[in-house]
């Protein structure tokens, strides 16, 4: 079943003898459940891709539907109610509120709707990420791999359509890497969570089941592949 | 995102919340401050229309019977009803009507008018006093500007205050444009984003609000306190006025200090949310220089680090614009004002007490009295302590100048030429000029005989033959010259004086003599009319010539000079004195010089303060910018000391570099200030015509000085205690920590 269909995406920044195609004609669909990786050298416009696909950014041209919502229609208010029940992004510097602590980083997405969280979901996230006995030390208590953590529960606390991460592993050594990527999966059998994650790291990339390759704004290749289970 | 974001953020950042706080203090303490004026100026006039006009709303003249006052008093709306003897006559009886409501006094009046059968013009209304209730008639033109004077005083200060404080907000919120991203990135909503900002903002501004409110109503009463002192009694005319405070008006202080603090905040706070997440969250907060600009002036001085400190200083100029504006124009504004008032100060005591200190002791003006009626001039003479004591009354007459008779120094400056049609008309003969005639008791006229070394007789008058040199503009240095060609010793000498607007009719009367000295009296010559020809004439002589020439004012004068080194007491004493001989017989108003003078200084000292103040609150709001920025972007700064850091330089050149931007802070308003006040003064003294050395002799040097140090304190103080959260920097800790990236 299509969770994200991208017909024609194209970017364009600047105007002129500066105008810079990031995006050029990105046709895609992923199903739900998928667990993709994006790779591409920098510059490629993966990143772009990502943030039109999370709302965070608007196409040029072209059509975006995540779960039945055409992006292209949204006002900023509906791009912020999408983004905060439909998508939940994961980045390569954490993003978390320095102020507040783990638990209100997590849960930040539902106060927003001023809903309370389901304690068994929040229960079973969190004690899947390793972050339980977290919930009142502040961001910067936390190592750089628990960091990721807290943002991981936190994108994926409402339960969302589509989740997506960029770079998440950039900003780790090799041990927390490799967790992260290991809890990206466990989250995508165990909650049928949708993935699509970006890197330019092929390792990283060979532990998803389908790999898209960008270059110069254009999907290159699309590959299916087994991949190994958890161990 | 309140409960969980911005109660933790504001408990846990206080200090960069101080500029904000700071500025709804000052911002709420202005607004009260203006709104407990005018509400006791609003008091002060009603009470005065009631004192002087009375407290009716209406009124009703002509037949009025007992039992149209019953059925008046009956009517709706209508309090009370009052048969005001004095206006009433033997034809017609004139009625006051109080109304409960004051809304229904123009609606009500003509009924009222009509059931008693008197004819609408016969309808008055209290249209002063109505005004002030902001009611209004189509016939009632006079213009009523209280109202429109405070909504446009009002509107000015909270225009003036969102344009100095909106940026204390807006420093604030963009310290966190990043974590902004953040929320925007996980489905916050710009309205959310705002709104969290906006509360942010009240829960900051709340309590200062509060606090600057009762203050300001404690200021407002003060002021009015301080009124009553300083100009209590010495203003004739001029009733106690009775502070006060009405919950109305706090309701409406409170709206304008609301909305002044949330159109400040709302700005800022609007921006913020209409950011992209994509924008918001690659903010990393640092201050960042848009373009390169050399800081040629701290490099040369202090060579690396003044660069690196001008380059800081420019990344945070938008950071400090709060704090530049308000220390610059407090520092103008408290500048120009001390030497304004210095300025004032020299030119008043030169212009006035000098030059009549030794002119009078005691003025007294005695209404409605022709002065050849006035019969207490003897006894007052004769009072002890009175030295010595002239009456005299002032009258307009005419005289024509003719050709022959006009000086040869007037003529070597063109004579009438420069003289306005309003004052000298060319006639036949010559030109009609002003003739100024001070009339003096006969006693005080032969004394004055006596002090010209004249024959003291009564039946002429002495001419004070001198006209200043009208094309010199320096009214601080006047060059006077001959008016008239003065005839020899023995000739016959005689002025024609002519009724003034009726110029056929005169009186020919003998001149004792021509002088430049005049008796001691507090008047001024010719200071507006350069051409008049004053004639200081007896009493007597008026009394022979009154009917043809007229023109008498109505008040009469008395000038008392007392001992020499009197004091006020003794002053006072003759005073009480005078009042005893003259009152109630005559109607009289007096002054004294040395109240006078102690009255003026009260006057100008208390304006001072006032002005003062406002100044220093206006330093406060760029002062608590300065500690909010010192205190507040500690993170931000240790990130950019730390990359100093790691390319080499010591903990002590970064120390440095900070001092470099505290002296630079604290010293750019002055700088820019003082060759501004120096100007500014320089146009005053050419203005004023005062020399420079006169000026520096009471130049304010020691309030600027003490000003400008303690502005320059509170500078230091504040990158002191930056310096000290910042100065114990882990290198590798502070590169390494991305939390807020």
């Amino acid at each position: 079943m299509e969770i994200l269909k991208c017909e024609g995406v194209r970017k364009v920044y600047g105007a002129g003898s500066n105008q810079v195609v990031a995006l050029n004609g990105i046709d895609l669909t992923i199903n739900r459940g998928d667990f993709v990786a994006i790779i591409g050298a920098s510059g490629s416009g993966k990143s772009t891709l990502l943030h039109i696909l999370g709302s965070v950014d608007k196409p040029t041209s072209g059509k975006v539907i995540v779960d039945g919502t055409d992006l292209s229609g949204l006002n900023r208010t509906q791009s912020a109610i999408f983004r905060r029940r439909k998508v939940g992004l994961v980045y390569q510097f954490y993003n978390l509120i320095p102020t507040l602590t783990v638990q209100k980083n997590i849960l930040m997405p539902l106060a927003l709707d001023r809903k309370k969280p389901n304690p068994e979901y929040f229960e079973k996230i969190t004690a899947s990420l390793g972050i339980s006995d977290k919930f009142d030390a502040l961001p910067n208590q936390l190592s750089g791999g628990q960091q990721q953590r807290v943002a991981i529960a936190r994108s994926l606390i409402y339960r969302p359509a589509l989740l997506l991460a960029d770079e998440p592993t950039g900003n780790l050594d090799q041990k927390n890497s490799k967790e992260i990527i290991d809890l990206l999966k466990l989250s995508n059998r165990n909650l049928e969570q949708t993935i699509l994650l970006i890197t330019h790291d092929e390792k990283v990339a060979l532990e998803a089941e389908r790999i898209i390759t960008i270059e110069d704004g254009r999907i290159i290749s699309d590959k299916r592949r087994e991949v190994n289970s958890l161990s | 995102m309140w409960k969980d974001y911005s109660s933790g953020y504001i408990k846990n950042n206080r200090s960069s919340g101080l500029a904000v706080m700071i500025a709804a203090f000052i911002s709420a303490l202005l607004l009260s401050l203006l709104c407990g004026i005018f509400y006791n100026l609003w008091k002060y006039e009603v009470e005065r229309i009631e004192l002087e006009e009375g407290g009716w709303q209406s009124r009703l003249a002509g037949e009025i019977s007992s039992e149209d006052i019953e059925l008046i008093r009956n009517f709706a709306h209508v309090k009370e009803v009052a048969v005001n003897e004095k206006e009433s006559t033997t034809a017609e009886t004139v009625t006051d009507l109080y109304f409960d409501d004051y809304r229904t006094v123009l609606s009500d009046t003509p009924h009222i008018a009509e059931l008693v059968g008197i004819s609408p013009e016969k309808v008055i209304y209290n249209y002063p006093l109505l005004a002030m209730y902001l009611i209004r008639d189509e016939n009632d033109t006079a213009p009523r500007l209280l109202f429109p004077m405070f909504i446009l005083i009002t509107a000015l200060a909270s225009f003036s205050l969102i344009v100095i404080i909106h940026n204390s907000f807006a420093v604030s919120m963009n310290a966190r444009i990043h974590q902004f991203g953040i929320f925007s990135s996980i489905g916050a909503t710009p309205k959310q984003i705002r709104t969290c900002l906006l509360q942010e903002a009240f829960t900051l501004c709340a309590a200062p609000i509060v606090i600057g409110n009762l203050l300001g109503i404690a200021g407002s009463i003060g002021l009015i306190e301080l009124s009553n002192i300083v100009l209590g009694n010495d203003i004739p005319g001029r009733h106690k006025a009775v502070p006060g405070y009405h919950p109305l008006v706090l309701v409406l202080t409170l709206i304008v200090t609301m909305a002044t603090i949330w159109i400040s905040a709302w700005l800022p706070a609007i921006k913020l949310s209409r950011m992209t997440p994509l924008e918001a969250i690659k903010n990393t907060g640092e201050l960042q220089l848009k373009r390169k600009k050399n800081s040629r002036i701290l490099t040369a001085l202090f060579g690396v680090k003044g660069e690196l400190a001008g380059n800081a200083l420019k990344a945070q100029r938008k950071a400090l614009r709060t704090a530049s504006l308000s220390l610059i124009l407090s520092s103008m504004a408290f500048m120009i004002m001390q030497c304004f008032f210095a300025t004032s100060e020299i030119s008043t005591r030169e212009t006035y007490f000098e030059r009549y200190q030794d002119a009078w002791d005691i003025m007294v003006t005695v209404k409605d009295t022709d002065a050849d009626l006035f019969d207490k001039t003897e006894a007052i003479q004769e009072l002890t302590g009175v030295k010595s004591a002239i009456i005299y009354q002032k009258a307009a007459a005419k005289r024509i100048i003719t050709e022959e008779e006009m000086s040869e120094d007037m003529k070597s400056f063109g004579g009438f030429s420069h003289a306005s049609d309003h004052y000298v008309t060319k006639v036949n003969d010559g030109w009609l000029v002003s003739v100024p005639i001070m009339i003096l008791d006969d006693n005080s006229f032969l004394n004055y005989c006596e002090q010209l070394d004249i024959t003291p007789q009564l039946d002429g008058a002495v001419i004070l033959n001198m006209i200043r040199d009208v094309t010199n503009p320096d009214f601080r240095h006047p060059e006077f010259m001959p008016y008239v060609n003065a005839p020899g010793t023995g000739e016959h000498m005689t002025s024609i004086l002519r009724q003034s607007g009726n110029e056929e009719i005169t009186a020919e009367i003998p001149v004792l003599s021509y002088t430049t000295e005049v008796p001691v009296l507090r008047e001024e010559y010719a200071t507006l009319d350069y051409y008049e020809l004053v004639h200081f004439i007896p009493m007597s002589l008026w009394k022979e010539m009154k009917e043809r020439i007229g023109g008498m004012e109505k008040d009469l004068y008395i000038r008392v000079l007392g001992r020499e080194n009197v004091t006020l007491e003794e002053l006072h004493t003759i005073q009480n004195e005078i009042h005893q001989l003259i009152d109630p017989a005559y109607l009289s108003e007096s002054e004294n010089r040395i109240q006078e003078y102690e009255t003026n200084n009260k006057q100008l000292q208390g304006i001072r303060t006032v002005f003062s103040g406002f100044c220093v609150l206006l330093a406060i709001i760029g002062i608590g910018n300065v500690f909010s920025n010192t205190l507040g972007f500690v993170r931000q700064r240790k990130r950019e000391f730390a990359r100093y850091m790691s390319v080499g330089l010591t903990p002590e050149e970064i120390g440095k570099m900070f001092r470099i931007e505290a002296f630079v802070i604290a010293g750019r308003p002055f700088l820019i200030t003082l060759p501004l006040a120096v100007i500014t003064v320089w146009f005053m003294l050419r203005m004023s015509y005062l020399e420079v050395g006169e000026f520096l002799k009471d130049a304010p040097l020691i309030p600027i000085a003490v000003f400008m140090l303690t502005v320059i304190g509170f500078i230091t103080l504040a990158y002191y205690l930056g310096w000290r959260n910042i100065r114990n920097i882990s290198l590798s800790e502070v590169l390494r920590d991305d939390t807020m990236l």
